[in-house]
C-alpha cells in the first residue's frame, strides 16, 4: 500500500507490515457484494473507520493481480446511475484464500496480545 | 499502436484528467482491447470522484490532487501492463512465448549469417612456390627442354590460318593439293623440325608455374602453350607422314621419336592436364608408327635399330599418373575457401560460387513448369544453404578427406590393370 493513515492523526505504516493486508481487505469488502473500482476505494475507507485508504495507483493493479490469481472476477455492467462500470466480484477460489488469510490474521492477532499483555484486544 | 476509441466522457473530464489518462494507457504498450478496458475504467473512475464537484475550478483541482495521488504515469502503467499480462489465458503466453523465441532465433540466424559472410580466408601456405619445386628436377639448366619448345611454340604462333586448319586433318584425309601445300609449308619451317629433335634429346623438361594475379593462386594458374603444343604435335605428325611418304624413313622416326619424347615431357609432375596431354601425344607417335608400319615396307635392320631406341627412351619411363599437382591445386582452393578461424574455420559463401558452381539440372525435355521450377529451386538452394551454414565440414575435415581422397587415387593409379583386378569384391 502507498498511503495509508488514519484521517487527522499523522501516521505511516510501515509497508512492510502492511504488504499482504490490501489484497485481503480487498477480498473481505468483495465477498460482501459486487462492487465497481471506485466504490471499492470508497467502502474500504468507510469500513475500516478511516484508518485505511488505499491508494489510488495501488487499486487497480491490486485488483487486475487478483483477477489473473482468479480470486476475483471483472465484469461490465450497468451501474445503478446508468453509466456503465466494471464490476469486480468474488471467486469460490477467492473465498478459499480469504478465509485461510483471515484464519492467520486471528492467529497473528492472538500471538500480538499475548506479546503486548492483551493491549491489543478490543476494549 | 493501433488508436483506441476515445471514452466519450473522456471530453467531460478536465483537461489534465485527458491527458493523465491517454498517457497511461499509451505507456502501457498492450493489446488494443485491454488498453480501452483500462481507459473506459479509469475514466469511470474519475468521472465519479469528480461528479460532486460542479464548477470547473473545483473540478479541475481535485482532479490534479486525484492525479497525484494516482502517481506517476510509467510507473502506473507498467504495473497495469504487468497485471494485465498475467490475466491472459495460458494459450496466449505460449502463443507469445513461442513467437518471442522465434523472433530471438531469427535474429541470432541473422547475426550468424553476417558473422559467417565477413570472414575472409588465411593464406597460410604458397602452394604455387611448392608445386614449382616439386616439377624441378635437381639439374642444371641447361638439361631442361623448356626453352627449347617454347623457341618452337613462337614459331607455331605464327603460322597462317590456312597452315593451322590443314594441321587438323591427318595426311590421309588431306586432298593433294593440300598435302602438296603442307608439304611446301614443312620445308619452309624444317627448323622447327630440328628444334624438336633437339629438344627431345634434352633428359628434362620443367617450367615455371605463374599465376595470372599476383595472389599465387593455383586456379589462376596459366597453361596457356598446352593448345600450341598441339598445332606443334599436328605439324610433327604431318612432317613424319610425309617423310615416311617419300621414303624419307630417317627423318620419319627422327620425328616418332621426337614426338614421344614430346609427351614424355609433358608427363611428370605436371598438372593433369599436362599430363593427358602428354599421354595423348604418345599415344599419336605409337599411332602414328603403327600406320607407318602398316602402309610401308621398311628394312628390317631399321626397324632393329628404332626398337632399341624406342626401347631406350621408355626404359625408365615412369606410367603413373602423378596427382600432386591438382593435390596442391585442390589444398589451395581450400585454404582459400574457409576461414582461419578457431574449430578450423567455416566456409566463405563467395568461394562455393567461385569454385563450385552449381550444377544446372538438365532437361529431360519435357517443359518444367515455372511454378515447379521455383518449387524445386527454392528447396534446393534451401537445403545447399542449410547444409552451407550449419552442417558442413570445417577446415581440418576438408583437409582430411582431401588427403584421403588423393592418397586412395595416387594407390589406385601406382597399379597395373591386371593388379586392379580385385581379388575380392570391395577390395584393392
Amino acid at each position: 500500500m502507498k498511503s495509508v493513515g488514519i484521517k487527522g492523526i499523522a501516521m505511516k505504516f510501515e509497508s512492510q507490515l502492511l504488504k499482504g493486508i490490501a489484497p485481503v481487505v480487498v477480498l473481505e469488502i468483495l465477498s460482501r457484494g459486487p462492487m465497481y473500482g471506485y466504490e471499492l476505494s470508497q467502502a474500504i475507507e468507510q469500513r475500516s473507520g478511516e484508518i485505511l485508504t488505499l491508494g489510488k495507483g495501488t487499486l487497480y493493479p491490486l485488483l487486475y493481480n487478483l483477477e489473473a490469481k482468479k480470486l476475483v472476477r471483472g465484469r461490465w455492467e450497468e451501474a445503478t446511475t446508468g453509466r456503465k462500470r466494471r464490476y469486480y466480484s468474488i471467486t469460490g477460489r477467492g473465498e478459499v484464500e480469504l478465509a485461510k488469510q483471515k484464519a492467520q490474521f486471528k492467529e497473528l492477532n492472538a500471538g500480538l496480545n499475548f506479546v503486548f499483555g492483551g493491549a491489543l484486544s478490543p476494549a | 499502436m493501433a488508436d483506441i476509441r476515445e471514452n466519450k466522457d473522456l471530453r467531460n473530464l478536465p483537461a489534465c484528467v485527458c491527458e493523465f489518462i491517454r498517457g497511461v494507457v499509451k505507456k502501457m504498450r498492450y493489446r488494443r482491447k485491454v488498453r480501452q478496458d483500462v481507459q473506459n475504467e479509469l475514466t469511470a473512475h474519475f468521472e465519479d470522484e469528480l461528479k460532486e464537484y460542479k464548477t470547473d475550478e473545483e473540478r479541475r483541482q481535485k482532479a490534479q490532487q486525484l492525479i497525484a495521488e494516482f502517481g506517476d504515469v510509467k510507473l502506473l502503467a507498467v504495473l497495469l501492463r504487468r497485471a494485465k499480462k498475467r490475466c491472459r489465458p495460458f494459450w496466449r503466453s505460449v502463443v507469445a512465448r513461442t513467437f518471442q523465441a522465434v523472433g530471438i532465433l531469427i535474429l541470432c540466424l541473422v547475426l550468424y549469417v553476417i558473422w559467417f559472410y565477413s570472414g575472409g580466408p588465411v593464406i597460410t601456405t604458397n602452394y604455387l612456390a611448392d608445386l614449382n619445386r616439386a616439377v624441378r628436377p635437381v639439374a642444371d639448366e641447361t638439361l631442361n627442354a623448356a626453352p627449347i619448345y617454347d623457341q618452337a611454340i613462337q614459331k607455331i604462333k605464327a603460322v597462317p590460318d590456312e597452315i593451322s586448319e590443314l594441321l587438323g586433318e591427318t595426311y590421309d584425309e588431306a586432298t593433294p593439293q593440300q598435302r602438296q601445300r603442307m608439304q611446301q609449308w614443312l620445308r619452309d619451317n624444317r627448323e622447327l623440325f630440328e628444334m624438336l629433335a633437339a629438344g627431345a634429346q634434352k633428359p628434362y623438361y620443367w617450367r615455371e608455374y605463374k599465376s595470372n594475379d599476383d595472389t599465387a593462386e593455383m586456379m589462376a594458374v596459366l597453361v596457356p602453350d598446352l593448345q600450341y603444343f598441339r598445332r606443334l604435335v599436328f605439324a610433327l605428325r604431318w612432317w613424319i607422314c610425309t617423310s615416311a611418304e617419300q621414303d624419307r624413313y630417317e627423318d620419319a622416326f627422327s620425328g616418332i621419336k621426337s614426338l614421344y619424347c614430346l609427351g614424355q615431357h609433358l608427363k611428370g609432375d605436371s598438372t593433369f592436364v599436362e599430363q593427358l596431354v602428354g599421354i595423348a601425344t604418345e599415344a599419336l607417335a605409337a599411332g602414328t608408327l603403327r600406320q607407318i608400319l602398316w602402309d610401308h615396307t621398311i628394312e628390317s635392320a631399321t626397324l632393329a635399330q628404332l626398337q632399341r631406341e624406342l626401347q631406350q627412351i621408355v626404359a625408365d619411363e615412369n606410367f603413373t599418373i602423378s596427382l600432386k599437382a591438382e593435390r596442391l591445386v585442390t589444398y589451395d582452393v581450400i585454404q582459400r575457401s574457409f576461414t582461419g578461424g578457431l574449430g578450423g574455420g567455416h566456409i566463405i559463401p563467395k568461394s562455393l560460387d567461385r569454385f563450385f558452381p552449381e550444377v544446372t539440372i538438365i532437361s529431360t525435355g519435357q517443359e518444367i513448369r515455372a511454378r515447379d521450377r521455383f518449387i524445386y529451386d527454392a528447396w534446393a538452394a534451401l537445403r545447399r544453404w542449410g547444409y552451407i551454414l550449419f552442417l558442413h565440414p570445417d577446415k581440418q575435415k576438408t583437409f582430411r578427406a582431401t588427403e584421403q581422397f588423393y592418397d586412395y587415387w595416387e594407390k589406385v593409379a601406382a597399379k597395373t590393370p591386371a593388379e586392379l583386378i580385385p581379388a575380392s569384391p570391395g577390395t584393392l
